[in-house]
């Protein structure tokens, strides 16, 4: 009365045909990769808004900007995002200084155009891996379905030669077979959120950058024209 | 650049986090769900009123009990003969001398008179763990007898049993047989003996035990599903029948 099978998830792996296992394997390893590129951007990005928070606190405290531009070139290590955004902007000012340039868009643009470039590879340091989350989290699942779409044919290949089948003949072949699907889906749910997650967060990023440069290219706009 | 440094630091951790995140997942997943590793362990439990006397008829005759010793009286100590009373050496006067030898008589003569009191009461004691024996056998006899008439009786009822039990296995393999469905042709003589556990619900038992195979597997397979299909089983509603009727060999042929 009691169809007694022995099920557990280790039997369920091992028993598994040998195209399931690859699968499992392979999405064992999307996932790890995953959850390491999650951890490794959350840190990151956490870093990235406090050490902003820092350098805006100490950029609109009234600090002096040679003081500012001394201190960033002292602590290149240490130095946040925008803090670089900064430094590059304020040597391309100095540089201008030196050479006695007298446009003042001229030099305004060479500034904007220093700080863009920079801005732009942070970015695109900030960006990194993304890609890898967005992708895990669209295709993890259909490498799973296809372990398990995989799987129930064989299950059902099997069941062809029994001539009484019963519930029990299939259920451990589709059981081993739904593993692959929950893996797939193990590794693309914390993908999706993360991914949306960092998105959100490094746009947030990028429009402080953005707007600290307007600003900044402000102020050095008018450091030069009081001086002629 | 330092940018490249953050992330470089950040790698090493971020992949510990990962690979624990990994493991918690895992030992949830192991530990933590009932994977129904073993199948439930089923008990039945019947509660009757009435207890069925259990069959009395196997029950040998017991043995008679062994006579009961017969008490032992503790025999009396017989009392030492007086020992002859010793010649007087010295004559000493008559007087005093006949009136010792009247009451040695007489001492003498007390004893033997102790001594008979004695053997008579020895002789009752006797007489009574005659009687007591005799009595025993008389009631070890009765017994007897009463035991081979119950054994009749229980014989008796033994065979209306068996004849209800009969009844019914005739109506489970007219059941089982209604229940068959086969589509092959098969030969009319095909026979096969299976053994079915019946549970006290009318459910059988699974493995279905084929005793001996009628040779014909499509008709081996068809007996055991129509076993499976007439579930429940015809049983009698009395339980001590039913308790009989636990462990059945069965017979089925195919007829048409």
């Amino acid at each position: 009365m009691n169809v007694t099978t022995d099920i557990t998830l280790i039997s369920l792996v091992t028993n598994a045909s040998v195209l399931v296992q690859l699968v499992l394997l392979l999405l064992l390893i999307i996932s790890l990769m995953s959850w390491s590129y999650i951890f490794m951007k959350l840190l990151t990005i956490r870093r990235a808004r406090l050490e902003t928070a820092r350098f805006e606190d100490s950029f609109w405290g009234g600090a002096d900007l040679n003081t500012l531009y001394e201190r960033s070139s002292a602590n290149a290590v240490q130095a946040g995002a925008l803090e670089r955004i900064f430094h590059a902007g304020f040597r391309e000012f100095q540089r201008h200084l030196k050479n006695g340039t007298e446009d003042v868009t001229a030099v305004t643009n060479g500034v904007q155009r220093a700080m863009k470039a920079t801005y732009q590879r942070e970015m695109d340091t900030l960006e990194a891996h993304l890609a890898f989350l967005a992708t895990v989290g669209s295709v993890s699942p259909y490498v799973g379905l296809f372990g398990t779409v995989w799987g129930i044919m064989n299950a059902f290949r099997g069941l062809a030669n029994v001539g009484q089948a019963t519930l029990a003949h299939v259920a451990p072949g589709i059981a081993e077979a739904l593993v692959a699907t929950a893996m797939g889906l193990f590794a693309a749910i914390p993908a999706v959120v993360a991914y949306n997650r960092f998105a959100h967060d490094i746009d947030r990023l990028s429009i402080r950058f953005e707007s600290f440069m307007e600003e900044c290219s402000n102020i050095l706009q008018r450091q030069i024209q009081p001086g002629r | 650049m330092n940018r490249v440094n953050i992330q470089s630091e950040h790698r090493a951790q971020a992949f510990v986090l990962a690979a624990g995140v990994h493991l918690l997942f895992a030992a949830v997943l192991v530990f933590g769900v009932a994977w129904h590793a073993k199948a439930p362990q089923s008990y039945e439990a019947e509660l009757w009123t009435d207890l069925p006397q259990p069959a009395a008829a196997p029950t040998p005759v017991p043995p008679p009990p062994r006579p009961e010793e017969p008490i032992k009286a503790v025999p009396p100590k017989p009392i030492l003969a007086p020992t002859p009373p010793k010649a007087l050496a010295v004559p000493a006067a008559d007087i005093a001398l006949k009136q010792k030898k009247v009451r040695e008589l007489q001492a003498q003569q007390l004893n033997l008179e102790k001594l008979a009191a004695q053997k008579e009461l020895k002789n009752a004691q006797a007489l009574r763990v005659e009687a007591l024996r005799v009595q025993q056998l008389q009631e070890q006899q009765a017994a007897a007898q009463a035991q081979s008439v119950r054994a009749e009786k229980a014989a008796a009822e033994q065979a209306a049993k068996k004849s209800e039990v009969q009844r019914y296995t005739n109506a489970i393999i007219d059941k089982i047989k209604s229940n068959i469905r086969v589509t092959d042709n098969i030969s009319k003589g095909t026979v096969v003996q299976v053994k079915i556990t019946v549970l006290p619900d009318g459910s059988v038992l699974e493995p279905i035990r084929i005793m001996i195979p009628s040779g014909n597997k499509v008709w081996d397979e068809a007996a055991l599903q129509g076993i499976m299909r007439s579930q429940p089983l015809p049983l009698p509603t009395d339980p001590a029948l039913r308790r009989d009727m636990r462990d059945l060999v069965l017979l089925i042929n195919y007829e048409k």
